[in-house]
């Protein structure tokens, strides 16, 4: 065993040239695909770090029966809100809460309207919960005023300081129009947030649409991926809301993330395969090449199966070498974004305005995955046993004289 | 008798024509017999050599060797044989080219897994002495002269101590004068360690070297 190892390390030698171009291209196609795996992690554990520091939290509580599509019905409104609150309270999980009111508006700059999303905050306890003020580009929210998010400010050509006008049916079903200085822009990695939301303040909300309740109420818990215990707790407490966890609310960007990363690996999968077909190619030519010393062996006394042992040998160690070294490189080239990261500000441009579908904006850092590490071992030393199998395979069935007849 | 050779044919298809190589061979070889299989090329030298070796299967006949019939053996089974009981000498010498000399010659000795590797080392050097190598040990064969390489492949057949040495035209890549040294070489050992030699030659001049003469043609024995 160990001999045949040793004759299969020194057949390896042997060509160096070829070997090390086998060994470069799966090692690339493979440090390619890890690197692809981990960054496209890194993007999505970003994106959802985002969305729920930003727009979900880890828990939204409406009331029964909200209805995303009436935005002016009565019955999406919790008047309670309170007691739930005091309900919750003392539950050992919940690290923060904040309420907020949501509805939808046209906003007009006395030129031209667009729709819009008007959310009214309670700034004090909403920083407790979402990290809106880190995305603050240009001045604040200051009372009475609105702060707008960018590319709505854009698009309607207001700058802080401007005066916005925006048209809404309060909770009653009146229709009310109220001018407002715009006095902060956001620059957030929501699309949503930048291209169509207005922040008021929430007592201002309040007012606005005559009512006295919120149209939810967003909870931090210490852990965000126990959200199946805790929904279960949340349900017991308050029974009659109507309660998403960030998982819940995410059930689209997971679907979509999850096809994207199918995508962006049709071109992984082009390049393993073409490193795959090196490989097969090398084992081939490197039976072929012996068939003649496989006589000879044969003569000396080897069997079929020593000689089939060597040849997966042989392909084991390319298939081995390759891919630690693969690994290896791919560790050089994730740490690279790992630390330092990409910008995705003019490149995410180039994608239109939706950051194609990734909630990031700046700077966007990979991640270190495990799971790709090992696929890349796995899936080339079973490829490259299995491509050296076959001719190798082929060359036991000969007659010893028959691999000693070759000419070379 | 130590080697039997039995009623033998050996047909060749060059596509579907038939060719037949040997006519029913039969003969006899005793332990320690240096044996010349003579005849012009193509009149089956090789193809009963290889028969012979087990490297290659006859249409019919037996070969026996100390009374065990090797025509029955699989292909396993023949390996282990050859392993333990066989030397191979080529035309083309066939070492291997990635091993040094002393590797090459190590070969049948790490197959055989007999010897321990100290064991081994001193029967490899002892050998390759023998054959007049001293010194050459490490190098490859492309960095030896055709009658060193055949030198090694030799000492790689003779190493384990064999039964029985095939020698197939072992002096026809070498100059006349190189030839006769390796013939005198295979039969020194024969003198000596009484192993038995089976060789093939066209060559009359290194023919003169046999002590015994089986002559070939047409894949017939004439003599
Ligand atoms: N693989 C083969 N296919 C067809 N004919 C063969 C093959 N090997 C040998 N022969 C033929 O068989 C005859 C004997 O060949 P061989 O044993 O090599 O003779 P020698 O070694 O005496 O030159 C030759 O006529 C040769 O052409
Ligand atoms: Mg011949």
């Amino acid at each position: 065993m160990k001999f045949l190892f040793s004759l299969s390390l020194k057949n390896i030698i042997r060509y160096k040239k070829r070997t090390i171009l086998t060994f470069l291209i799966l090692s690339f196609g493979i440090a390619f695909y890890i690197w692809m795996d981990s960054f496209i992690d890194g993007l999505n554990e970003q994106s959802f770090d985002n969305v729920i520091n930003f727009e979900t939290s880890h828990f939204k509580i409406q009331s029964e029966k909200y209805d995303e599509d009436k935005p002016f019905s009565e019955d999406n409104f919790m008047n309670n809100y309170k007691e739930v609150v005091t309900a919750l309270e003392g539950t050992d999980f919940i690290e923060s809460h904040t309420t907020r009111i949501k509805f939808p508006a046209e906003l007009d700059n006395s030129i031209d309207s667009t729709p819009c999303l008007v959310i009214g905050i309670d700034q004090e306890q909403d920083k407790k919960v979402f990290i809106l003020p880190e995305f603050i580009e240009e001045g604040s929210l200051k009372p009475g005023c609105a702060m707008i998010g960018k590319k709505l400010a854009a698009s309607m050509d207001v700058k802080v300081g401007d005066f916005i006008y925006i048209t809404f049916r309060e909770a009653k079903g009146m229709f009310n129009s109220i001018e407002m200085e715009v006095s902060g822009i956001v620059f957030s990695p929501d699309p949503g947030t930048n291209n169509s939301t207005v922040f008021i303040n929430l007592s201002e909300a309040k007012e606005f649409l005559n009512t006295e309740g919120v149209t939810e109420i967003a909870i931090k818990t210490n852990n965000r991926d126990k959200y199946k215990k805790y929904k279960v707790a949340l349900q017991k407490s308050i029974p009659d809301y109507k309660i998403q966890s960030w998982i819940d609310m995410s059930q689209n960007f997971l679907a979509i993330s999850k096809m994207k990363k199918k995508f962006s690996f049709i071109f992984v999968y082009f390049i393993i395969i073409i490193a795959l077909v090196g490989i097969i190619n090398t084992m081939l030519m490197s039976v072929l090449e012996k068939k003649r010393e496989i006589g000879t062996m044969k003569a000396l006394g080897f069997t079929d199966g020593d000689i089939l042992k060597m040849f997966i040998f042989e392909g084991a160690i390319i298939g081995v070498l390759g891919s630690i070294f693969g690994i290896i490189l791919s560790i050089i080239l994730n740490w690279y974004f790992v630390e330092h990261g990409i910008d995705m500000t003019t490149m995410m441009e180039g994608f239109g305005t939706d950051n194609m579908g990734y909630k990031i904006i700046g700077i966007a850092k990979s991640t270190w995955s495990i799971k790709p590490m090992i696929n890349s071992i796995i899936i080339c030393v079973i490829a490259s046993v299995a491509a050296s199998y076959y001719p190798a395979k082929q060359a036991t069935k000969l007659q010893p004289v028959e691999c000693l007849r070759t000419i070379q | 008798m130590f080697l039997e050779v039995t009623d033998i044919n050996k047909t060749y298809y060059a596509g579907k024509v038939p060719f037949q190589a040997l006519h029913d061979i039969t003969l006899d070889i005793t332990k320690g017999e240096f044996t010349a299989l003579a005849g012009p090329s193509g009149s089956g030298k090789t193809t009963l050599l290889n028969i012979i070796g087990c490297i290659d299967k006859p249409d019919n006949g037996e070969v026996f060797i100390d009374g065990e019939l090797l025509t029955e053996k699989n292909s396993d089974e023949l390996a282990f044989y050859r392993r333990e009981h066989f030397g191979f000498i080529f035309q083309t010498y066939n070492l291997i080219p990635i091993l040094t000399a002393f590797e090459n010659v190590e070969l049948p000795l790490r197959i055989l897994k007999q010897y321990s590797k100290s064991q081994s080392k001193d029967m490899v050097m002892q050998i390759l002495k023998k054959v007049g190598l001293e010194g050459l040990e490490n190098r490859k064969p492309l960095e030896l002269s055709g009658g060193q390489q055949q030198r090694v492949s030799i000492a790689r057949a003779l190493v384990k101590n064999p039964k029985l040495i095939l020698a197939d035209e072992p002096t026809a890549n070498l100059d006349l004068e190189t030839g006769e040294t390796i013939v005198d070489l295979m039969k020194g050992m024969n003198d000596e360690d009484n192993v038995t030699f089976i060789f093939s030659t066209h060559d009359e001049l290194i023919l003169k070297h046999a002590k015994r003469v089986i002559r070939l043609r047409d894949g017939r024995v004439i003599n």
